[in-house]
């Protein structure tokens, strides 16, 4: 009985990579049928990037210290920002983009006539290449900063930097889809991706910043905050085992949450629509 | 009277989308909301600090004018503005029209907010606005909406000609959120950066209307701000008068 | 058992109104008003395996609700629907491999893309094999004349062309029932003809089961023997579509130009006098009675022109949509 379960879930497994990889190709197709828009959006990216460098470069040009973290280190809090988005819009960011125009249009009944997971379709279909430019961009800068600020940072600080920003990734999908999740129900909010990519800008910050307002609607936007900052915290060897305990805990939690609110979402759209 | 009904029906259309352009409101508010707390935490705990992040949000609501994206994408790119070539209206004073409701309840929400804020921190806004110099600051409020409208509407018009401008719209954003203030005060910025802005028209659209309100400008100053004001308009309003006339030509000319 | 079954289905939905105007608008931004409207109302049928059917009703008479809760979009307020065995909303994914809800107006192609593109990744959507793939694209391009289009990009189509990709996407996993919404709306007649001709050749080749809404009675009347009609959410008429016609054409009309004016009284006693200007006139007659009064006519009156003719399929059904009867 488990084993056939078992390789139930192989099976499964495998048709969905089967499919992701016809998602891949079909994101090439297009990217060589609009060759101008791919570059519009590299150059984009690009110089949002550099934007980010540049806000926090102006920032601590004023402020020295700030929450306990030094400018540069809050410097190297946007680069960690930088890649983790990079990664983030590339695999899901854009999606969440069609999926309130698929709301708005009332086409949302095609997604649910396919026999696969809703989610993973309104999650996985898109995919903007351009946008990992900012992770190779964010790297790039962070190599060069590290290197020139001598900090000490070993193999361990490193793999756990990489590890932390997967889960971070994960972090940051769980939110956003839970907020997404609210258009089944308000489908002319399609300007809820803005938001998102606003509110996503508390991860540029220090956790210990949101934390201080000890205000209750702010405190709702630590998971945000968690996301880079504690990746971030593990490379520079600041104390971080609280923050890791509470990404991984929280970070559970809301994509958790994330799946149930959805399949509710389904229910009362199939019902009331 | 023609404009009377034609604002009635956008006031309409606003209402409709009530919730959309409540977040519209959120963007600029979390963003300067943030950057307050950035500024606790160095140390800078002023209701300066406060006062200018809260003004600066009012007044980008009041004078950015998004008009950019409809008029490149829907009305030049998928032809839609013939529609408005066929009728005896101004296309300028079409789209001028058509986003005004926008501002005035994005204001109305800014207000409602602000006040809310205030009741919490009374000490986070400071304004010490001399009563007579009032009406000189709302003719600054209204010309700094008119150069971002001008000259996003003239940014729009290159999509006659180019068939991707998005990625230069975002450059262009990044550059006003830059020189109009947008990260921190200007007088914050390195010498070479201020130098920079008082060459370019963005920091004269929200900025200087938002140093006017605080009261912080004598009445010289007011004038002098409207004078440059006005001078970048007549330059905004000849580059648009000269790129809708060839742009004009480019699209009939395809025969969209 | 048979392919379908709907038994007292029924569908309620909240409709948000809004007032007119720039103080109605005003109004609704404080509070909004909402009334309930059946959209569908105690309806029962069954359709049995690889039947063509039609199914029709004005705007808003409920067929694409109906549509919807027989493909899994939508819960039913009540009522019990089973397709093939599987309950609709469930929405298990074998069931919706064997399905498929073609909505003439919504594109599920990838605009900027070739449509070949988007077969490709339904394939593995629908976990196809390349050889049932290669079989089934090959036999739609054939039969909807598609080959030239396969790999242009789709936002260049024309309308009938896009239709035609878009049927065929719908199509390549082989469903054992096709749903049809709409599927000529906005199409030319040459492009109506061929689609109606290519759903005639889809339900006879693979004996798929299709229940189709359309606009046009012309799709009907050439596709479907029987016809299930609603309006207001209730179902008026399940049943062969010659059974209604023959018996709304009990009646005859019988045209007539006369070379000088005629009184009205006189044509009285002929038939119901539908129309009668003087000189023009329409007579409503019994089919059977027919023959008699055009020879009384011809002999009794100076007729210039007389013509016999049996109401048309359109006019028969919006007759049963006013009278809300058969």
């Amino acid at each position: 009985m488990e084993l056939k379960n078992l390789r139930q879930l192989a099976n499964n497994m495998r048709r969905y990579i089967r499919i992701y990889k016809a998602i891949i190709k079909i994101n090439i197709a297009l990217i060589l049928t609009y060759r101008a828009n791919f570059l519009n959006h590299i150059f984009s990216t690009f110089v949002w990037g550099v934007f980010n460098f540049i806000w926090i470069t102006l920032l601590t040009s004023k402020a020295k210290y700030v929450f306990g973290w030094r400018g540069d280190e809050l410097v190297v809090i946007t680069l960690g920002y930088i890649i983790i988005t990079g990664v983030y819009y590339s695999l899901f960011a854009h999606n969440f983009e069609d999926f309130s125009r698929i709301i708005d249009r009332g086409e949302f009944d095609t997604v649910l006539l396919k026999p696969i997971d809703p989610q993973f379709q309104i999650s996985m279909l898109r995919i903007s290449y351009a946008s990992f430019i900012r992770t190779i961009l964010g790297t790039g800068v962070l190599i060069w900063w590290i290197s020139s600020h001598h900090y000490a940072i070993g193999f361990f600080q490193v793999v756990s930097f990489i590890i932390l920003i997967g889960v971070g990734v994960i972090m940051m999908y769980a939110v956003w889809f839970i907020f997404i999740t609210t258009l089944i129900w308000y489908p002319n909010l399609s300007n809820m991706v803005d938001l998102l990519y606003t509110i996503n800008g508390f991860a540029r910050y220090p956790v210990e910043m949101l934390k201080s307002t000890g205000t209750t609607p702010l405190l709702l936007f630590i998971p945000l905050s968690l996301i880079v900052a504690t990746p971030v915290k593990v490379l520079l060897q600041k104390n971080a085992w609280g923050d890791i305990f509470l990404l991984f805990f929280i970070g559970a939690i809301l994509f958790t949450f994330s799946r149930v609110f959805w399949k509710f979402a389904l229910k009362s759209y199939t019902s009331a629509s | 009277m023609k404009w009377l009904r034609m604002l009635g029906l956008y006031f309409e259309r606003v209402f409709e989308y009530r919730l959309r352009s409540f977040i519209w409101l959120l963007l600029p508010l979390t963003n300067n909301m943030t950057l307050i707390l950035f500024w606790n935490g160095a140390g800078m705990n002023t209701s300066a600090v406060s006062s200018y992040y809260i003004l600066m949000t009012i007044g980008g609501l009041l004078t950015t004018s998004h008009v950019e994206f409809e008029v490149s994408e829907i009305d030049i790119k998928q032809g839609q503005l013939v529609n408005y070539l066929t009728k005896p209206i101004s296309y300028y004073w079409v789209n001028f029209f058509s986003e005004i409701p926008y501002r005035v309840l994005q204001a109305v929400y800014a207000s409602i907010l602000i006040g809310a804020l205030l009741i919490f921190f009374p000490n986070a806004l400071k304004l010490s606005l001399n009563p007579l110099h009032i009406p000189l600051v709302i003719f600054i409020f209204v010309l700094g909406y008119l150069l971002s409208f001008t000259f996003k509407l003239s940014l729009a018009y290159l999509s006659f000609w180019f068939k991707d401008i998005h990625g230069l719209m975002e450059l262009v954003t990044i550059i006003i959120i830059i020189f109009s203030g947008g990260v921190m005060p200007l007088p914050w910025y390195p010498k070479i950066l201020q130098t920079i802005s008082n060459f370019l028209p963005f920091a004269y659209s929200g900025y200087y209307a938002i140093t006017a309100l605080q009261g912080i400008v004598p009445l010289f100053g007011l004038f002098s701000i409207v004078l440059i004001q006005c001078v970048w308009l007549g330059v905004l309003l000849f580059i648009n008068k000269i790129l809708w006339k060839n742009g004009i030509k480019e699209f009939t000319a395809v025969g969209q | 058992m048979s392919t379908l079954s709907v038994s007292h289905l029924t569908k309620h939905y909240r409709i948000y109104k809004k007032e007119a105007g720039l103080m109605g608008s005003i109004n609704s931004f404080f509070k909004r008003t909402y009334e309930t409207s059946k959209a569908v109302d105690d309806i029962s049928f069954t359709i049995e395996q690889g039947e063509l059917i039609g199914f029709i009703g004005p705007n808003g008479a409920g067929k694409t609700t109906t549509l919807k809760c027989l493909s899994g979009l939508i819960y039913p307020t009540s009522g019990e629907i089973k397709v093939l065995g599987y309950t609709p909303f469930d929405r298990n994914y074998d069931f919706l491999r064997s399905i498929s809800l073609v909505m003439g107006q919504k594109s599920q192609l990838w605009w900027d893309l070739p449509p070949m593109e988007s077969y490709l990744l339904y394939k593995e959507m629908y976990d196809i094999s390349d050889s049932h793939f290669k079989s089934s694209l090959e036999e739609l391009v054939e039969l909807l004349e598609l080959k030239e289009v396969l790999h242009v990009q789709v936002r260049k189509l024309s309308l009938g062309q896009r239709m035609k990709c878009e049927l065929v996407a719908q199509l390549l996993h082989s469903p054992k029932i096709l749903f049809l919404d709409e599927p000529t709306i906005g199409l030319d007649i040459v492009m109506q003809q061929k689609i109606r001709s290519f759903v005639r050749e889809y339900n006879r080749k693979f004996n798929a089961t299709i229940l189709l809404t359309s606009h046009y009675m012309d799709d009907v009347k050439e596709l479907c023997k029987r016809v299930i009609i609603i309006n207001h959410g209730k179902l008026l008429y399940d049943g062969a579509l010659s059974d209604i016609v023959s018996k709304h054409t009990q009646l005859k009309r019988i045209s007539i130009v006369f070379e000088k004016e005629i009184a009205k009284s006189d044509l009285d006693k002929v038939g119901v006098v539908i129309s009668h200007d003087g000189i023009n006139s329409v007579v409503e007659v019994s089919k059977d009675k027919a023959p008699e009064m055009t020879s009384y006519l011809l002999s009794h009156f100076p007729v210039e022109d007389l013509t016999v003719e049996e109401p048309q399929i359109e006019e028969i059904i919006s007759t049963i949509f006013s009278s809300e009867k058969v």
